[in-house]
């Protein structure tokens, strides 16, 4: 989930790889405080993906990172080149849009979960998942 | 259209598993912070520690002081062996010298 998560975000392994460690090893400093596993899960997400966010801020928008196809999953059923192309230009969304898309497809969540884990108001979320799905309509056609 | 998008990006953004060897690598950071937090979580280690610090430091003033009286003790039996030796010469050069008096008077 964290994992694939932060490559999903960042496109590339060993930020991905880095993001999770960090991500875990705050948990263990935080393991008292979380008395669910939803209120562990609901943590490790927001902590991810807002790492996450800070990364790509911080990272040059040249820079995406590894060649997108290196990361491309053998075992993947389906269209290969449609999915590689859709992770292509997810990657090229800026990072608030990218973050609520792959929650969205992803981790399968709702609007109004987003918004609550992004703390963004829900027409926000709404309108960058609209606004993303129209970008990825546009690029395919 | 849009049902089709979402199925593909549901497609394209199946969530992906680290290889075996990160999460190994993971869970072994992880395992050695517990054992880290852990050792910082217990405060009786502390006195101890400090004690046993303070014993080693003690332990070795002793030997210390103990190789200095040695060396001490062994100086001071040279210088009385030396002194022994320059006192029995002594007395020799002064037996051998009335020896030789007594020698002419008596011959």
């Amino acid at each position: 989930m964290v994992y694939s998560l932060g490559l999903r975000m960042l496109n590339n392994r060993a930020a991905a790889e880095d993001l999770t460690q960090e991500v875990f090893i705050q948990l263990h400093s935080r393991l008292g405080t979380l008395d669910t596993a939803t209120h562990a899960r609901h943590w490790l997400l927001r902590v991810a993906v807002h790492r996450a966010i800070d990364q790509l801020r911080r990272r040059p928008p040249s820079s995406t990172g590894e060649d997108l196809l290196s990361l491309v999953d053998e075992h993947e059923a389906g269209d290969h080149l449609l999915a590689n192309r859709l992770r292509a230009l997810i990657a090229e969304l800026p990072p608030h849009p990218r973050a609520v898309l792959v929650l969205r497809y992803q981790e399968d969540m709702d609007p109004s979960e987003i918004c609550r884990l992004l703390n963004m108001p829900l027409n926000t979320v709404k309108s960058h998942l609209r606004r993303a799905l129209e970008v990825l309509r546009e690029r395919l056609s | 259209m849009t049902h089709d998008l979402e199925q593909e990006l549901r497609r394209a953004l199946r969530p992906v598993d680290p290889s075996p060897e990160f999460s190994a690598r993971l869970l072994a950071r992880l395992a050695s912070v517990r054992g880290t937090a852990r050792a910082l979580r217990r405060p009786w280690l502390r006195p101890m520690a400090l004690a046993a610090s303070v014993l080693l430091i003690s332990g070795l003033g002793v030997v210390e002081y103990q190789q200095q009286q040695r060396q001490r003790a062994h100086a001071q039996l040279l210088e009385a062996l030396s002194i022994t030796s320059r006192s029995l010469d002594r007395a020799y050069q002064a037996v051998r010298w009335h020896g030789s008096d007594s020698g002419e008077h008596g011959g």
